[in-house]
């Protein structure tokens, strides 16, 4: 016991956001967790956009930059255990040229596209 | 969608959403009930059509117009529940918004008043078969025949509801719609029984027509390999309307890659034991295919390699020893082989003595990753659904009595294993069947089956040769020759619906990847924010009013006077809030693709705000948003917009042409499908073919003879020459042409797609077609150039042959300079008529003309 737990315990807060910061990415700091949990809340997490466009951490990475897909693929590579690439963008093509090079196993999720379908619960509907 | 469509498959899932979409509307608003098909040749992709058609139908899609149906309910049936499972786990594959909760598997403990609307749920026959536990005690008149016995037969306990039940409050609550996707793609394979069939056809009519109080599914659509199939499904439906059947054009499937270009047929030329004759050649083409793509992978620096696989298909009832004996010969004739390669697919799963060999079974789905596997025994189509694109070469040792199940089988080959065809080289575009139990004769049934199929399977679109050589390119044309032959333009098939900043925003990113040009994407859109920028400058006041437009709503409130019998109205215009907002801006999105509009929405409020005040900012993107939702509500600014996108397209790809050259085939495989993503037809080079299959001889009235054969033609066999079909006016514009002073090589124009046959685009009717020229000749010219030329006879006969004339007279004025001569030659009253293409007077005379027959008469033709 003295030595601690191997497990660790961390608190967040639920916020609301307004789908306008999230699409445009200004929210990134609040959603970070989330993304952090749905890779299996493992390893490092990613708090802050990267300034070179992209990072790749134990179980998952994030591509803000599509420019910058080479790097970004090759880190993913050499990344075993990963399990999940956010990818930034709203051009299908875009997205799609991505996911065709992710390692098997590596699932594509499109930022904030599908983040905002899945999580947001007052469409306007 | 995490796969990219091809064109054609883009083109099938928008005609097959517009069906939806009038079928829903239909529904909502009279309760009329509507069925339409998607027929498909096998590998066009239908599962990941399918996939696009429901990301739209639950989740809308701008792209194809479509809004999503709220209530949207789908229920996809088939026969089979393993083959139910491979396409939940396609779907998966191929979605990435369709998530794993949203498909549900009926199974028999399912019990729901409803079906919830966003999902998709498996259902397969026998789930609502007489005794299955989902429909158990629904039927009135059964519980009625078994209440005399003591035991009557009820409903399972805890069971409040039958799937029956299920269905009819589905179609009930007026907020679901419920569609029935029925999955015939595979129907006919394996050779059901006749009980199956009618306890299916039963169902099927049931859930269609509905009975006893279940009303009908409102929407069917039907996925199959052939119209007939469906329409043979739908025999019977009552108070139901046919949309048009969707139907994909096999030969753009061709085009496109995915499938196999050739089917080789190899047999004996007598009558014989030949099994171990062909075994060995058999073996000697699978060494050749490992080593042709090993070697393929090496020069394109692919990750991975295809290891090709060779299937044994054995009669119903196998001697295992014969199978045993087959196996010795692959070991001797291919010692490099590991050992424990073999594996087998037959009905009983456990390993089996094969001579004095021991081997496995596997699991028809493992058999495409499991490599170790390379040859493989198997009875008949292996599995419904299964399919294995690393399969190269078949051994049938089945005769001709059961020719479908060999045309079956085959057809579960001809998927390409790269998914894209490879450039110019026919060997690892085709895939080898030897038959050893078959002749002459009796192989013309195999071909014929195979080119016009039959119930269970269409044909594929590819060719089919029997016994063919391979013509290797003519060693006495040299290099300066196919350089030439490289240069001539081919053009591709325009698509519908392109979009050109999404094709920048695309090419940018391909660039950027393979680093030619860092930082593309920012770039392209960089420059199309400035081509925005002058638009807000230049239009100022017309977007000032249509941002009014976007701000307000405005209404009538009519007021109506009783006593006075008058009406008036009273407009009033109120606020729009963040929907409405939302609502423009998609829109504009749709103008500008998603990605400028919100790029663009980005730069204008960095401009605008401090991106350290989290609040401003927020309220400089809302501001930014609406501006740009009032530039695409303007209409003149898109032709702008796109042309300025097209320019600079134009321009990377000309200025990083070179660059893009040198790339792996993978990689330019891709540049080639941002270049056709174009409604202009885009000019693509001609690639060097490696080699071409060509047959030697043909039958006729089943008497054989040798095809005549050409000297100094761009591919030839061994002896320097090359066999052709030709027709009596084309056999006289070679000779013409062979006689003709400096001629030196000529090139049979491949009329089957591929990256060495030269198309032309043209448009007949609303769709584009690509015409091939028969003949491209090279020739000396006075000057001691290599020049060359293209001479086209055709037949006037057909409906489109003004037309073709017209798409060969435009590309003929777009490339003047790539041809000495462009000419178009045509039989008129038994003499050969030429149009020369490369005379202006003569292009505009075809713009003109009304019929391609009156042209070759008049006299602007020359006689040949």
């Amino acid at each position: 016991m003295s030595d601690g737990f191997e497990e660790n315990a961390e608190f967040f807060t639920l916020t609301y956001e307004t789908p306008v910061s999230i699409n445009h990415n200004r929210a990134f700091e609040r959603i970070a967790p989330l993304l952090w949990l749905r890779a299996g809340s493992r390893g490092p997490r990613i708090d802050k956009l990267p300034a070179q466009g992209w990072a790749v951490v134990d179980a998952y990475g994030l591509l803000v930059e599509p420019d910058a897909a080479t790097p970004f693929v090759k880190a993913v590579q050499k990344t075993p255990g990963l399990r999940i690439a956010y990818i930034v963008t709203d051009d299908d093509r875009r997205f799609q040229a991505l996911a065709r090079r992710l390692p098997d196993g590596v699932e594509p999720v499109r930022l904030y596209e599908s983040y905002l379908t899945n999580f947001s619960f007052t469409n306007g509907d | 969608m995490k796969f990219t469509l091809k064109d054609y498959q883009t083109d099938a899932v928008r005609d097959v959403l517009a069906n939806l979409k009038k079928a829903r509307k239909r529904w909502l608003e009279d309760g009329d009930r509507h069925a339409f098909s998607l027929t498909a040749v096998t590998g066009a992709g239908k599962t990941v059509m399918a996939a696009a058609a429901f990301e739209a139908l639950f989740h809308g899609d701008d792209d194809y117009n479509f809004d999503a149906g709220p209530g949207a309910v789908v229920v996809w049936f088939s026969d089979d529940p393993s083959l139910n499972e491979q396409t939940r786990f396609r779907l998966m594959e191929a979605s990435d918004r369709i998530r794993h909760t949203d498909m549900v598997v009926v199974e028999n403990t399912f019990n729901q008043a409803k079906l919830q609307a966003g999902k998709i749920y498996f259902l397969n026959t026998q789930k609502l078969g007489k005794n299955s536990l989902l429909v158990r005690g629904h039927d009135p008149e059964e519980l009625d025949a078994m209440a005399g016995t003591l035991l009557p037969e009820t409903r399972p306990d805890l069971r409040s509801h039958t799937m029956w039940d299920t269905i009819r409050n589905t179609i009930e609550d007026s907020s679901l719609t419920l569609y029935l996707v029925l999955d015939e793609a595979h129907r006919g394979m394996g050779n059901p029984n006749a009980a199956s069939v009618s306890a299916k056809t039963t169902i099927v009519q049931r859930l269609i027509n509905g009975a006893q109080g279940v009303p009908g599914i409102p929407v069917v659509w039907g996925i199959s390999a052939t119209v007939e199939r469906f329409n043979k499904a739908m025999d019977g439906a009552l108070k139901r309307d046919r949309l048009a059947d969707v139907v994909v054009d096999a030969v753009k499937v061709q085009e496109s890659g995915l499938i196999k270009d050739t089917i080789l047929l190899d047999m004996p030329d007598e009558v014989g034991d030949f099994d171990t004759v062909l075994v060995r050649r058999a073996t000697d083409k699978l060494k050749a295919s490992t080593e042709a793509w090993a070697e393929y992978a090496r020069q394109q620096q692919e990750p991975q390699t295809v290891l090709p696989l060779m299937v044994l298909q054995v009669p119903n009832t196998p001697d295992h020893n014969d199978i045993g004996r087959a196996l010795d010969t692959i070991y001797q004739q291919w010692p490099d082989l590991p050992a424990g390669s073999v594996a087998h697919v037959l009905g009983d799963h456990s390993t089996q003595q094969f001579g004095h060999r021991q081997v496995p079974y596997i699991a028809p789905e493992r058999v495409q990753d499991a490599t170790w596997v390379r040859v493989l025994v198997a009875k008949d189509a292996i599995s419904t659904g299964w399919d294995c694109p690393r399969a190269e070469v078949m051994v049938s040792f089945r005769s001709a009595s059961d020719r479908t199940h060999i045309t079956q089988l085959l057809g579960r080959m001809v998927r390409s294993p790269l998914a894209r065809r490879i450039p110019g080289n026919d060997r690892l575009n085709s895939v080898d069947c030897l038959l050893p139990k078959f002749n002459r004769s009796t192989v013309g049934e195999v071909v014929d089956a195979l080119m016009k199929g039959d119930d269970s399977a269409s044909p594929p679109p590819g060719r089919v040769l029997v016994n063919p050589v391979e013509m290797l390119p003519n060693p006495a044309a040299g290099a300066e020759v196919w350089a030439l032959f490289e240069r001539l333009p081919s053009q591709t098939r325009p698509q519908r619906g392109a979009n050109p900043a999404r094709r920048l925003t695309a090419l940018a990113h391909e660039l950027a990847s393979d680093d030619i040009l860092p930082g593309a994407g920012k770039l392209a859109h960089a420059a199309l924010h400035a081509v925005l920028d002058g638009l807000q400058d230049s239009e100022k006041d017309k977007i000032a009013a249509k941002r009014k437009g976007v701000l307000t709503v405005d209404g009538k409130t009519v007021v109506a006077d009783l006593r006075g019998r008058t009406k008036s109205f009273d407009e009033f215009w109120e606020d729009a809030d963040m929907a409405v907002i939302d609502d423009a801006y998609r829109r504009a999105a749709r103008v500008f693709s998603p990605d400028v509009s919100r790029t663009y929405v980005d730069a204008l409020a960095y401009r605008a705000a401090d991106p350290a005040d989290a609040d401003e900012f927020e309220e400089a993107l809302v501001e930014a948003r609406v501006q740009v939702a009032a530039l695409g509500l303007l209409v003149e600014v898109q032709p702008i917009f796109d042309a300025a996108a097209d320019r600079l397209a134009k321009e990377w790809l000309s200025a990083h042409g070179a660059a893009i050259k040198r790339l792996s085939h993978d990689r330019q495989e891709s540049y080639r499908q941002v270049r056709e993503m174009s409604s202009e037809p885009q000019d693509v080079d001609l690639v060097k073919p490696a080699g071409r299959f060509e047959m030697t001889r043909v039958r006729l009235n089943d008497i054989e003879t040798a095809l005549p054969t050409y000297p100094q033609h761009l591919l030839c066999d061994a002896q320097g020459l090359y066999p052709v079909e030709m027709n009596a006016w084309e056999v006289k514009v070679l000779e013409t042409e062979m006689k003709r002073p400096g001629f030196r090589f000529w090139y049979r124009n491949p009329q089957q797609p591929g990256q060495s046959s030269l198309g032309v685009a043209y448009m007949s009717g609303e769709q584009y077609g690509i015409v091939r020229p028969d003949f491209i000749f090279m020739a000396t010219a006075d000057d001691g150039t290599l020049v060359a030329d293209l001479v086209d006879p055709h037949g006037l006969h057909l409906a489109d042959a003004l037309p073709k004339l017209r798409g060969l007279a435009q590309y003929a004025a777009a490339h003047t300079g790539a041809f000495r001569r462009m000419e178009s030659v045509a039989e008129v009253h038994g003499r050969l008529r030429v149009l020369d293409l490369k005379k202006a007077e003569v292009r505009d005379a075809i713009a003109q003309a009304e019929d391609a027959a009156s042209l070759f008469k008049g006299p602007l033709a020359s006689d040949y």
